[in-house]
């Protein structure tokens, strides 16, 4: 009887070991509250659940979800609908498709050793294309697509237009966009905050942190602003380097 | 006894109402228009975690604009308004002063929380509040 076990347990790791890839969609844990529907009524997620190809899931307020999906890791953050479109893993292929209708997720995609790996990620206005990296993505009526990639590089394509993300670049694509904008927007607004804050009086400082956003309009772009320059100035500029 | 059934009926009603944050944000995202109920029950969810407050009370407080009431549609300006007042963002120096739904507007699309080409009377959508409010309280 003990031999019949040990063969048994033997039998059945081998099984698993010989197909080192099979489609599971697991929940990891729920924050606050989370619903899925696998194409019936809403019900409450739990952790450690198993969910099918095709399950939507929605979080609440201050809520989030985060599965497994075949070893790759999905942080659906609050107040964001997604469908599980495509769920495949073949033994030299694992091929994962969301689709997010609104709110916001964060991939973290593993690039397995000679497993061809295809993680979609589509809104209605763009689809973001990852292998081996992490990404933040979101979309809403009002922002639109936009694609951070903290780590690694991914590629982005909508009509036929494809955008490579990485580095501090940001994906941003309004839905009626016909067209995605500035890759480097973001790095933009991020220096222009930045801009030498160790040359600053405490006053100008306070001012600063006080009224920033009135002295620099949000919606003005640099190339708006050259246009209304005119004539000749002077520009002291102290530039240093590394920045602490 | 008395406290553990008052415990029970506690951690019952935490849970009921707890259920409701994701149900009400489907329920919401398939509104065309949103209303100030929806704004105000969904904001105070998100940045205080509370599930129940009255409509009435926040105007009473001063933090939604005048002449507001539960039912009436939502625009971009009473949402703004409603943010501004709420979390004390100090991204408008107008706002600071005239405190306006058209500043508030001004002051939340410099804090990122709505976009650009946003107008104080632009309506806002079950899906676009659930937007507004998932970059408000966003990680």
């Amino acid at each position: 009887m003990k031999f019949f076990n040990t063969l048994l347990i033997t039998v059945v790791v081998f099984a698993f070991a010989a197909s080192p890839l099979f489609a599971a969609i697991t929940v990891v844990s729920v924050k606050g509250e989370a619903l899925y529907s696998d194409g019936g009524a809403f019900k409450p997620l739990q952790k450690g659940q198993q969910l099918k190809e095709g399950t939507r899931i929605q979080t609440g307020a201050k809520s989030q979800a985060v599965l497994d999906i075949d070893g790759h890791i999905v942080t659906i953050k609050q107040l964001t609908l997604i469908k599980v479109y495509k769920n495949i893993a073949k033994k030299d292929e694992s091929t994962n498709s969301i689709g997010l209708k609104y709110g916001s997720i964060n991939a973290k995609v593993k690039k397995l050793p000679q497993v061809k790996t295809s993680f979609l990620i589509t809104t209605p206005v763009a689809t973001s294309s990852v292998r081996g990296t992490e990404q933040n993505v979101s979309f809403g009526p009002g922002f639109g697509m936009q694609v951070t990639v903290p780590e690694g590089e991914l590629l982005v394509q909508s009509n036929g237009e494809n955008k490579k993300v990485g580095g501090n670049l940001e994906y941003n694509k309004g839905q009626d966009d016909p067209r995605s904008g500035d890759l480097t927007q973001g790095m933009q607004n991020n220096f222009i905050g930045q801009m030498a804050p160790g040359n600053l009086t405490p006053e100008e400082q306070q001012m600063l942190n006080q009224y920033g956003d009135q002295l620099v309009d949000s919606t003005q772009t640099p190339a708006d602003v050259l246009d209304k320059a005119g004539g000749a100035a002077t520009v002291n500029v102290n530039l240093t380097w590394p920045i602490d | 006894m008395r406290t553990i059934i008052i415990l029970i009926l506690t951690l019952c009603m935490a849970t009921a109402t707890f259920a409701q944050t994701a149900t009400l944000a489907l329920k919401i995202s398939q509104k065309e228009r949103a209303t100030v109920e929806d704004a105000v029950i969904l904001f105070v969810q998100v940045t205080k975690g509370i599930t129940q407050v009255k409509t009435e009370q926040l105007i009473e407080q001063g933090l939604l604009p005048k002449g507001v009431q539960a039912d009436t549609p939502l625009t971009k300006g009473i949402l703004a308004y409603m943010i501004a007042k709420q979390t004390g963002i100090t991204h408008s120096l107008m706002f600071n002063i005239f405190k306006s739904k058209r500043y508030a507007v001004s002051a939340c699309i410099a804090a990122g929380y709505l976009p650009p080409n946003s107008g104080e009377y632009d309506p806002v959508s079950g899906v676009e509040l659930l937007e507004v409010l998932g970059r408000l309280g966003g990680e």
